[in-house]
């Protein structure tokens, strides 16, 4: 399914249309393709908490919808995008709910969830590159080395299964892995994100 | 460098995002030792490996998508978040026109949610004509509360709002003691009739309830239809709309569709 999401690609005929209604048909677009999906991930998660997974959601799809030209649909990376904005969100609700008193009675409305997301500080890169960025630079990846990458890191796939997988031999699946993380640091390099 | 550095540095690539066996995964630690040319790169290259998991596996893995749905209203919520006015008619006043029609009170549900206990779909409003256009700030008020919308699976577009609908608001609330329900209704005139919107306390959870407008004529007519939040403590804002003057509404009332009158209110 080819959908639309950006302003550019609209299609001729939705000139006609008011301003409003074609921007209420892009969130429609992102929401109908995208709520589901992240409200899954969001809701693992946040051990089942609804109301905090919707927040999140509602707000990924906000801020996709607000910067469509961050949203390149032939180019496969709407969806990475759109979850590492949740991811991003994710954490910035753990660190809101760390930094808040405990409430009485906290834990047994199950809340506790924000203390088993991974502390980002764990990250072991400048906290200045951030998943859009990351994101941005898996799109910018040949769609090969991108391939590798989702199989072996992932998908979690050994290389012979991801040489199964993409149809290439062993070798060509390690090679292809050295140089997509050495394309990604050139990536990097270009934005000023690496000493 | 020489081929086999050059062999043991693409080796690095599936290391660092643990795509070796174990085997060759222990190779690699023994060369990395022993090889400080590997170990730079692997040091170049290691937090790029580790960047990689600020994108979510899930993105990249559409089979882990569960089950897991998110509530139908949320599109609602998530229009009103955007500031876009909510779920409302296009076309000619006499398109949203909402006939008070006595001979069937209680059938006429103008602005709510279709039940499977309609009595009949003839004398059940159309979508198209059943919702009246909100203004974003009010729609921005709507929160858990089932809208005709949402049931109806309708976000036609919308009459561009203007100035003119945020003029002439009235705002009237009342408690009742008894029930502990309490409401505010706010209305205004329009081409087609008067808009209707109240926010309301109270109630208990999962009561259908019915807002009615009654006039200094004695005509009493529907102006929305809702389901009681699930919390009693929760405001609920609901729109609707009438096909009345105004100026010469009464009073508005709430009921359930059992009957029980929850709360009213005077019209100023």
């Amino acid at each position: 399914m080819k959908r639309s999401f950006s302003r550019a690609a609209r299609p001729a005929g939705a000139a006609a249309e008011s301003p409003a209604r074609a921007d209420e048909e892009r969130l429609r677009a992102l929401y109908e393709q995208y709520s589901g999906p992240l409200f899954g991930y969001v809701l693992r998660q946040t051990h089942g908490d609804r109301q905090a997974a919707e927040d999140i959601v509602q707000e990924t799809l906000l801020r996709a919808w607000t910067h469509p030209d961050a949203l390149d649909p032939d180019r496969g990376s709407v969806r990475a995008w759109l979850f590492a904005v949740a991811r991003n969100l994710i954490i910035d609700a753990v660190r809101a709910r760390q930094a808040r008193p405990r409430e009485v009675g906290e834990d047994r409305l199950g809340e506790d969830w924000a203390g088993s997301v991974p502390d980002p500080a764990d990250d072991a890169f400048d906290q200045t590159l951030d998943a859009l960025q990351m994101a941005e630079a898996l799109d910018a990846l040949s769609d090969e080395h991108r391939a590798v990458i989702v199989e072996t890191y992932y998908r979690g796939a050994s290389v012979a299964e991801a040489a199964k997988a993409l149809g290439v031999p062993p070798g060509t699946v390690k090679s292809r892995t050295y140089y997509a993380l050495r394309a990604l640091r050139s990536a990097f390099a270009e934005r000023g994100l690496t000493r | 460098m020489s081929e086999e550095t050059h062999l043991w540095r693409e080796e690095l690539g599936a290391y660092l995002v643990g795509a070796l066996d174990a085997e060759e995964a222990e190779r690699m630690r023994v060369h990395l030792e022993g090889c400080p040319a590997c170990r730079a790169e692997y040091a170049e290259l290691a937090p790029v490996a580790g960047l990689l998991a600020k994108v979510p596996a899930e993105a990249f893995f559409t089979a882990a998508d569960s089950g897991a749905a998110p509530d139908p209203a949320m599109w609602d919520r998530l229009r009103a978040r955007a500031g876009l006015p909510a779920p409302g008619v296009a076309g000619s006043p006499s398109d949203v026109r909402l006939r008070a029609n006595p001979t069937l009170p209680g059938g006429q549900r103008p602005g709510g949610p279709v039940r499977p206990q309609q009595p009949s779909p003839s004398t059940r409003p159309s979508p198209r004509r059943a919702r009246r256009s909100m203004h974003p700030s009010t729609a921005a008020l709507i929160s858990g509360v089932l809208v005709a919308a949402a049931a109806f699976g309708l976000y036609a577009g919308t009459r561009p709002s203007t100035k003119a609908d945020t003029a002439g608001i009235e705002t009237v609330s009342a408690v009742n003691a008894a029930d502990g329900v309490s409401g505010t209704v706010q209305y205004r005139p329009t081409d087609w009739g008067s808009w209707v919107q109240i926010t309301l306390k109270g109630v208990k959870p999962g009561d259908d309830c019915v807002l009615y407008a009654t006039d200094g004529h004695g005509n009493k007519a529907v102006a929305s239809t809702w389901w009681a939040p699930s919390l009693t403590s929760e405001a609920a804002t609901i729109p609707g709309g009438v096909a009345m003057d105004a100026a010469d509404i009464k009073n508005f009332q709430v009921t359930t569709t059992a009957g029980e009158v929850l709360l009213t209110v005077p019209a100023s």
